[in-house]
């Protein structure tokens, strides 16, 4: 694989920004094949978020994403947000219309090779990022097939079903306004309320992949989750919830990303 | 952050280079000659992120004034062989504005500090107001903090007793007011006015000469 690593200006969040960027390449080095011959030359994408601790280099340095994208010929877009939650913030940048807008059309520019299809890309993060990989995932359906969501709490209405004490309330109204995010339960920031409306829109939707640790303090949250989803009828998100042992933790968010890129089912080259 | 660093063996004294808003910590070095100027003043060139931060602790935001003058220090002495009794700090306009401020309210003692065409922001009234960037990071309209503690104009006495301040800017630089008010303050030879518009081959020369 190759990796780039990009500093830009963006227009939409009046900054420069990075990305880090894993490319499928046919041949490898020592230690591991390439994705084999046989492939079309568009790549499939998978847009990896980052949690609120972290940037678009965490997901390199705490796991061998890149040897699992290497089989699959899978491209790996991986932003970075500060703990913006992958929304426009009301105080600081836009990054949902960074996230949706401008990275996808800048990285199709640079990288001829990415598909465009929807059924070749996917959106998936830990934590934070998981709720942003579901809130641009369940606004945007058309734009993804697949989304991953690892570990997820800080996303309305789930925070309350877990979180004690003090909840970063600085960063809560930075975010959304408001400190007291329990109030937005039932709008527009609300992951289920997103669900009902992608869902009774009559739009294909992507499917749901979801996982959490059985010690994680979030893990109220993911039953919360795994409960509504699987209400509803037909499982209309093909839905499927994995636990495991584990914390919120890297080692779990690693093996878990594996189980995600299996159930994109991508045929190796 | 990038760090660069001069050949030959440490501790190496610091010098500090801050962006303008909206450039991250690889601008400094993309745009001038980074490297030949650690290696000609045998100094560790520090390029931190601020972000949208004009190096504050951000009313909105993160703690960017606290990261830069605590937290930065601290990493560089438990990793590298550093000199933190010899300490420049420069920047570039929101840059500049941060470098003065860090002087003014750190923990750390600069021996110089540079402001490259910028001064305090307080001073540039509606043209930072209409910016929500700088209200972010102010938490007010930033021409509404003249006499704050946020118009480090007011500092400059002060900061003076330890570092030597200079101030470096152009005729048609969009902050010239406020740099113009910073160097009324400073004796004329730490004031170095240029004609036009500064940009980062000029500021690199400032920093070839005064640093």
């Amino acid at each position: 694989m190759s990796l780039c690593e990009m500093t830009f200006y963006s227009e939409i969040l009046k900054m420069d920004t990075q990305i880090s960027v894993i490319l499928p390449e046919k041949e490898q080095g020592i230690g591991m094949g390439g994705y084999g011959t046989g492939k079309s030359d568009v790549c499939p994408v998978l847009w990896l978020l980052h949690g609120r601790s972290d940037d678009h280099t965490i997901w390199l340095r705490r796991t061998s994403i890149e040897r699992y994208a290497v089989p699959l010929g899978l491209a790996v877009v991986m932003p970075e947000v500060s703990y913006s939650r992958y929304l426009n913030m009301a105080y600081g940048p836009a990054y949902y219309d960074y996230m949706t807008q401008e990275l996808p059309r800048l990285c199709r520019q640079i990288f001829p090779s990415f598909s465009s299809r929807r059924e070749e890309n996917f959106i998936a993060g830990l934590s934070m990022g998981g709720g942003g990989a579901m809130y641009i995932g369940l606004r945007r359906p058309e734009n993804y097939s697949h989304i991953g969501m690892f570990s997820t709490g800080g996303a309305v209405p789930l925070e309350p079903l877990w979180r004690t004490g003090d909840s970063g309330d600085k960063l809560g109204e930075d975010i959304y306004g408001t400190a007291d995010t329990g109030s937005l339960k039932g709008g527009p920031y609300d992951l289920f309320v997103l669900a009902r409306k992608a869902w009774e829109s009559g739009m294909t939707l992507p499917s749901i992949y979801h996982t959490m640790g059985t010690e994680d303090p979030r893990y109220p949250a993911a039953i919360a989750v795994k409960h509504f989803f699987e209400g509803l009828p037909g499982n209309p998100f093909r839905y499927e919830y994995h636990e495991g042992p584990g914390s919120h933790e890297w080692a779990f968010w690693d093996q878990w990303i594996q189980g995600f890129l299996d159930r994109l089912n991508i045929r190796e080259g | 952050m990038q760090v660069a660093l001069p050949s030959g063996d440490g501790p190496w004294p610091v010098l500090w280079l801050l962006p303008p808003m909206g450039c991250n910590h690889t601008r400094w070095s993309a745009h001038t000659d980074i490297e030949a100027l650690a290696e000609k003043k045998h100094r560790m060139v520090v390029m931190p992120d601020l972000k949208l931060s004009c190096g504050l602790d951000m009313v909105h935001g993160l703690d960017f004034h606290s990261m830069l003058v605590t937290e930065l220090p601290l990493f560089l002495r438990e990793h590298f062989s550093v000199d933190l009794t010899s300490q420049v700090i420069a920047g570039a306009k929101e840059g500049a504005y941060a470098a003065v401020y860090a002087a003014a309210y750190g923990t750390q003692t600069y021996e110089q500090v540079i402001a490259l065409s910028g001064g305090s922001l307080t001073d540039e009234g509606l043209l930072v107001d209409s910016d929500l960037r700088f209200r972010h990071a102010f938490g007010d309209k930033v021409s509404a903090l003249v006499g704050s503690d946020y118009d480090i104009g007011i500092q400059i006495q002060e900061i003076q007793k330890h570092s030597v301040v200079y101030v470096a800017y152009g005729m048609e630089d969009s902050y010239r007011y406020s740099a113009s008010r910073l160097g009324s303050k400073l004796p004329p030879w730490q004031v170095e006015v240029l004609d036009g518009t500064l940009g980062w081959n000029e500021w690199y020369k400032v920093l070839q000469k005064r640093v």
